[in-house]
């Protein structure tokens, strides 16, 4: 598998680094690194009417960002050669969400990885802009990191907790597929969760629990379940199965999430359109910004 | 945005953690909003009617019925984003067989009601054309339809629903408008206590707004007392949640009756019938493709059908100028049996 991650050496940066030295990655797979410096913190080098020691001072600033950019990218290096992953690093100037995207597409990785935040991210209230951005407009898949909080312990085996999210979208059915190539024998345990969205707007949720379609559409989701448990079991032999009827799809994943004490959700990213999100807003989007934990969105 | 809007989890939340006696009082102040909210309507409605020279009936089928189908409407393009094609399309059907035979019936029995002939023979025409013209795209795509495929309302079919809403206010407003001519200017009651026009336009909207409001914190609140008493949830669901959604229009024909202009009540029903098919089953479509259960073909399609007919041969045949009691008597026991029947024979109940 082929892996960018983005850095900017910030904590949660560096908890996307440990996370993912840590995960089950595939044999042979591949960590490249990338730094991007937001070229909204550079003074504007193209305007006519600097002076020319104006312009060499500019020039140094730029030379010292990517200096230190380089140095953070040295240090995630070295964590990851130490782990045995080859890989590259690179430093870009530029807008750092379409730099990461740009930057994915390229050098053709299949997953970005990246923390929630950037040393500017009010941690742990919303996703930060770029983390966000990232995971709207990506044509890959993206894993979002968040730090640890207190409180929240690892499992004590050591294992990691996933809980992989269906809903019978292709994108879902591309994270299970995703999950069943990953070596996760005796290192994980996965939970599968569907969650069956119930209508509570004047109680339509008593009628719609009565009838035979949902009956019917109950019965396929726990039937979908088994089947996908039987794809996952042959590479994780701890997997176990969950369906939920609640309205709010979000809140249930993020509750489930919270009372498993999972490490990593997972889950089909649909790309909702513009009118969709508006009206619907992306169940995604509202995971990755209030989730407990790390949030992996799965393309198709 | 209409998760938002549809999310219930504060308000159940709320309701649950509220005593019996505090459920009570919230039900009884629910009852007072509703009811205050359709006097204020109404009382609009009237005023709105004599400013603009716009027939009471026309309004009741316009701006009211707009507002009393939004619960409908936000229901059915919920249900049809959410993948629950049989609550959305069974909102729109079960909501004209309920307004129509159940709340009209009612409505014929308390009062007379009178006929608009003019403006009946046009609307009432929209709504038994736009009734039809569903079951005859269901049945034409149930011809179609490769065996053991269930026919689906396609997109296309929710924005063509959609464009003929449209045309149907356009040509509402241009046949009120010859028959307010046609009529002159005294039809609509001059000697009624006349609020300005903005006035009048914010007691129609306040009233829906509370009408609406009322209605969707009363059904939990009324549902949650019926499961603390033990009530069995399909009673629940054939009793407070299929009149859920009625329930403005319900309470906006008792303020009608109250307040002695049951027109307003005609042009609710007969604009709320039309809305059900081209607004909430036009709009849940354009949302996402809406399959078609097959007891819709054989159940809940041929009662509304009944349903709808009998209240266009009502109308042709009513030349006293009123509708008569036993017809709304006939209308009330079509929607009795419909809804017995329905349990009797454990039929997929269609109304939301």
């Amino acid at each position: 598998m082929k892996i960018l991650l983005a850095t900017d050496g910030s904590e949660t940066a560096r908890a996307a680094l440990d996370f993912l030295l840590r995960f089950p990655l595939p044999e042979g797979s591949e960590i490249d690194l990338l730094s991007v410096t937001d070229h909204h913190h550079l003074p504007p080098i193209t305007r006519g009417d600097l002076t020319r020691e104006q312009r060499q001072a500019i020039g140094e600033t730029e030379r010292a960002v990517r200096q230190d950019a380089e140095r953070i990218l040295a240090q995630a290096a070295e964590r990851v050669r130490g782990a045995g992953r080859p890989g590259s690093t690179e430093v870009r100037i530029g807008h750092p969400a379409e730099e990461i995207r740009l930057a994915a597409a390229e050098h053709g990785a299949e997953l970005i990885v990246l923390g929630s935040h950037g040393h500017r991210g009010l941690r742990r209230l919303i996703l930060g802009s770029v983390s966000g951005s990232v995971l709207q407009y990506a044509e890959c898949s993206v894993l979002i990191v968040r730090p640890r909080t207190e409180g929240q312990a690892p499992a004590p085996d050591g294992r990691l907790r996933i809980l992989l999210c269906l809903d019978g979208s292709a994108p879902a059915q591309k994270a299970i597929e995703l999950c069943a190539g990953l070596p996760l024998r005796g290192r994980a345990a996965v939970t599968l969760l569907t969650v069956m969205p119930l209508i509570t707007l004047y109680r339509q949720d008593i009628r719609q629990r009565l009838s035979w379609h949902w009956q019917e559409q109950k019965a396929a989701a726990t039937a979908d379940l088994e089947k996908a448990a039987a794809i996952i079991r042959p590479t994780a032999e701890d997997v176990s199965t969950l369906l939920r009827e609640d309205a709010d799809e979000a809140g249930a994943i993020l509750a489930a999430a919270q009372a498993l004490g999972s490490d990593l959700i997972v889950l089909g990213h649909k790309g909702r359109s513009a009118i969709e999100r508006v009206l619907l807003g992306s169940v995604t989007g509202r995971i990755a910004a209030q989730a407990p934990c790390a949030v992996l969105a799965v393309r198709d | 945005m209409l998760r938002w809007i549809g999310d219930e989890t504060l308000l159940q939340g709320l309701v649950a953690g509220l005593s019996t006696p505090a459920l009570l009082l919230t039900i009884v102040v629910c009852i007072a909003l509703l009811s205050k909210g359709a006097d204020w309507m109404i009382d609009g409605v009237v005023s709105l009617a004599a400013r603009t020279g716009l027939p009471k009936i026309v309004i009741g089928a316009t701006v009211v019925s707009l507002g009393t189908t939004l619960p409908e409407a936000f229901v059915s393009v919920m249900a049809a984003y959410m993948g629950n094609p049989g609550l959305a399309l069974g909102n729109g059907v079960g909501s004209i067989i309920a307004d129509t035979g159940l709340i009209f019936g009612l409505t014929c029995i308390l009062a007379t009601v009178p006929v608009n002939r003019f403006i009946l023979n046009r609307t009432g025409w929209v709504q038994v054309g736009s009734a039809t013209l569903l079951v005859v795209i269901a049945v034409t795509l149930l011809i179609a339809a490769p065996p053991g495929i269930e026919p689906r309302l396609e997109r296309w079919v929710g924005f063509f629903f959609l464009g003929l809403l449209a045309v149907y206010l356009y040509v509402t407003y241009r046949w009120a408008r010859q028959d307010s001519a046609r009529a002159g200017p005294a039809q609509n009651g001059a000697d009624e206590a006349l609020l300005g026009l903005a006035l009048s336009w914010i007691m129609v909207i306040g009233g829906l707004v509370l009408v609406v409001s009322g209605a969707r914190v009363l059904v939990p609140s009324a549902s949650e007392i019926a499961v603390r008493w033990g009530v069995p949830d399909d009673v629940i669901a054939a009793t407070l949640v299929a009149l859920g959604t009625s329930l403005p229009e319900l309470m906006t024909a008792i303020a009608a009756v109250r307040k002695g202009h049951p027109e307003i009540t005609v042009g609710n029903i007969v604009g709320a019938d039309v809305l059900n098919t081209l607004f909430v089953i036009g709009a849940a479509a354009a949302a996402a493709p809406l399959a078609i259960p097959a007891n819709f073909y054989y159940y809940h399609f041929p009662a509304m059908l009944l349903i709808l007919y009998s209240f266009r041969v009502f109308i042709t045949m009513n030349r006293s100028g009123v509708f008569y009691r036993w017809q709304g008597v006939w209308l009330l026991t079509i929607y009795a049996v419909y809804v017995v029947l329905q349990y009797a024979l454990n039929i997929d109940p269609a109304h939301g």
